[in-house]
């Protein structure tokens, strides 16, 4: 049986504002396991977004026991999940999150200005996982000069950039139309089926999680 | 993370914004030039009191009239008529000096028939020479001869012949100083400016002759004396000397009971020194101003920027960046603007200097243009404190940012 990707066991998640307890997540287990394409789906206001954060190690559970690649990351200080995010982890948001003034190729490289390669492997590195995601021609185009399926196509190049082994896309055809939203979720199913990636999708929408193996729905803060 | 890299996203947003970077570090440009224009000039005007200063030897002391505290400074018309020509010889006969030269200082018409200019009279004997070294054109110095005899007989500085003579030769020539009529014996070389004092401009006489001739007066204004040994014990004994000439009681050597006052090259220079230390104080208060404005400056933008670039540093900080290297690159940044202001202050201070002193030379030709190192050292070290001090706090704001509602931020 080969380890999980992620295993999430009991977590909770409780928001505090002052004397505000928010309790967003109620002792949600999960398993995603290396490979898999899973959409996570909820109403707005389930927690499918929390986890998500939680999942990605950008936000920390409140309690339980978080298993990432079979090693205990509850406890790793900021440092450490900085550079889990970096090394092991790719993000997808529904807004892209382009840098403006850089290129396409730029903004693909800028998760590599955080490592110490070599600057010319990192743009073979950026122009190669632009053209694995079909935009070998737009290389120099600014975000602004792009299509909204482009620049989600950019943002998951950037995503890949550091080969990372886990991704996370979070509403990624929510600004998108229906035929942008078809390539860009063909592209995430590839990575599965063909890279070996794992994907887990926040969505709303049935068409989108279609496309993944398997549904995950929340609601209220738990798995149902 | 590459030092490069760190400097490069660190630029960047000053090369996107160049216009906006140029307005939020003008107040250190100001601030920097202004310190650079007011100490380049502070040293310059330093230097030029020195070299006029130093005109005398660092042996030689100077006797003057009265116990004012002149400092050194040029003998006043106005000062007590204590001094004598015996006090010169007592010195050199009581004192370890190996002369003592005395010197009355008046203003008068000088003339050669249509020619006439208003100038300095030195009535000097014949060691005037050897406290301000000067060459002889042609003719001779006063001599003792000169001094002995009450000699009418005159030196013409360099300038002061060319007014009154022009291309003519002056020797053996009567000019009336006053209504004194005396015979020109020598010409001196061009020598410029001592003491502030145009000495092209001056006319030698015997002072003998200027006492009793010119001004029926029997006082000296200076006594210039050499030392042989140490000076500080040289005035000591002067004092002394003096005192015991001048009928003076004074065992405990108070100097506001004296009628004369000595002083050397070095006293002098202290009190220039001291005058340089509070400039320097007053000018580098300013600078403390003047910096802490554009330093606050610069934090306001450094705000700007970092609330308008809120999502950029969600994402960073959500594809890896650590909380250090968040805070490095707007640190970075903010150091950035500060030494880019420290460097056009530095350019446009050294430029301003260099056209005042360009300005005075009109008035002060020996003045000299001096941009001094460590001021220039000074202001990059205190421009990029400047930029850390003021830089932090933006950049720690940026760094604390919590990458999902950053992200969120609209």
């Amino acid at each position: 049986m080969p380890v999980p990707k992620v295993e999430l066991r009991g977590i909770t998640k409780t928001y505090v504002n002052g004397d505000v307890e928010t309790p967003v997540l109620h002792g949600v287990d999960l398993v995603v396991n290396a490979g898999e394409f899973v959409s996570l789906m909820g109403p707005s206001g389930s927690g499918k977004s929390t986890l998500m954060h939680v999942m990605s190690l950008l936000d920390r559970p409140t309690s339980g026991t978080y298993l990432f690649e079979g090693g205990d990351v509850t406890e790793l200080s900021d440092v450490e999940c900085a550079k889990l995010r970096l090394e092991k982890i790719g993000f997808v948001f529904q807004a892209f999150h382009l840098l403006p003034r850089l290129t396409a190729v730029e903004n693909v490289m800028l998760p590599l200005l955080y490592t110490t390669d070599e600057p010319s492997s990192r743009l073979a590195r950026a122009k190669a996982v632009l053209a694995d995601v079909g935009l070998s021609d737009r290389e120099d185009f600014l975000p602004s000069q792009l299509s909204g399926g482009q620049k989600q196509r950019v943002a998951i190049a950037r995503a890949l950039v550091n080969n990372p082994t886990v991704l996370f896309a979070d509403e990624p055809t929510g600004n998108l139309d229906t035929k942008s939203s078809e390539q860009v979720l063909e592209i995430l199913r590839d990575l599965c089926k063909k890279n070996g990636r794992t994907v887990v999708m926040v969505t709303h929408e049935e068409e989108a999680a279609a496309y993944s193996d398997r549904r995950i729905r929340i609601r209220d803060g738990k798995i149902l | 993370m590459r030092l490069v890299d760190l400097l490069s996203i660190s630029s960047e947003s000053l090369r996107r914004n160049p216009s906006r970077s140029l307005l939020t570090i003008l107040g250190i440009v100001i601030g920097i030039a202004a310190v650079i224009l007011m100490l380049s000039l502070g040293q310059g005007a330093q230097a030029y009191v020195l070299g006029q200063v130093s005109a005398l030897g660092s042996d030689v002391m100077f006797v003057e009239a009265g116990n004012g505290n002149s400092g050194g400074g040029p003998p006043s018309p106005f000062i007590e008529q204590s001094l004598r020509l015996e006090d010169a010889a007592a010195l050199v006969a009581q004192g370890p000096f190996e002369y003592a030269s005395s010197v009355v200082i008046t203003s008068a018409a000088v003339s050669v028939g249509e020619n006439s200019a208003f100038t300095q009279i030195a009535c000097v004997d014949e060691l005037q020479l050897e406290v301000f070294p000067a060459t002889i054109a042609s003719g001779r110095f006063v001599e003792a001869e000169d001094v002995t005899n009450n000699a009418r007989v005159a030196v013409l500085g360099s300038e002061i012949a060319a007014d009154l003579f022009g291309d003519q030769d002056p020797i053996g020539q009567r000019i009336l100083v006053k209504r004194l009529a005396v015979r020109v014996v020598g010409v001196l070389d061009p020598q410029g400016s001592k003491f502030f004092q145009n000495l092209d401009k001056r006319v030698y006489i015997p002072v003998t002759t200027g006492q009793r001739e010119l001004l029926g007066v029997d006082y000296v204004n200076y006594i210039a004396a050499k030392a042989t040994g140490d000076i500080e014990q040289a005035k000591d004994d002067a004092r002394a000397i003096l005192r015991d000439a001048h009928d003076i009681d004074n065992p405990e050597q108070d100097l506001s009971k004296d009628d004369f006052n000595v002083s050397s090259q070095a006293d002098a220079v202290a009190t220039i020194g001291a005058v340089g230390f509070a400039l320097t104080a007053l000018l580098s208060s300013i600078a403390a101003i003047s910096l802490l404005v554009g330093g606050i400056g610069i934090m306001n933008m450094m705000l700007v920027s970092v609330t308008e670039r809120t999502r950029e540093i969600g994402l960073r900080k959500a594809i890896g960046a650590t909380e250090s290297e968040v805070l490095l690159q707007f640190l970075l940044e903010a150091v950035m603007l500060t030494l880019l202001g420290g460097v056009l202050g530095v350019a446009l201070g050294i430029g301003g200097s260099f056209a005042a002193s360009l300005a005075i030379r009109h008035f002060v030709p020996v003045w000299t243009f001096i941009v001094p190192p460590s001021a220039v050292a000074a202001s990059a070290a205190v421009a990029t404190v400047t930029g850390i001090a003021f830089g932090y706090y933006p950049a720690r704001r940026a760094a604390r940012l919590d990458a999902i509602e950053a992200l969120r931020y609209e």
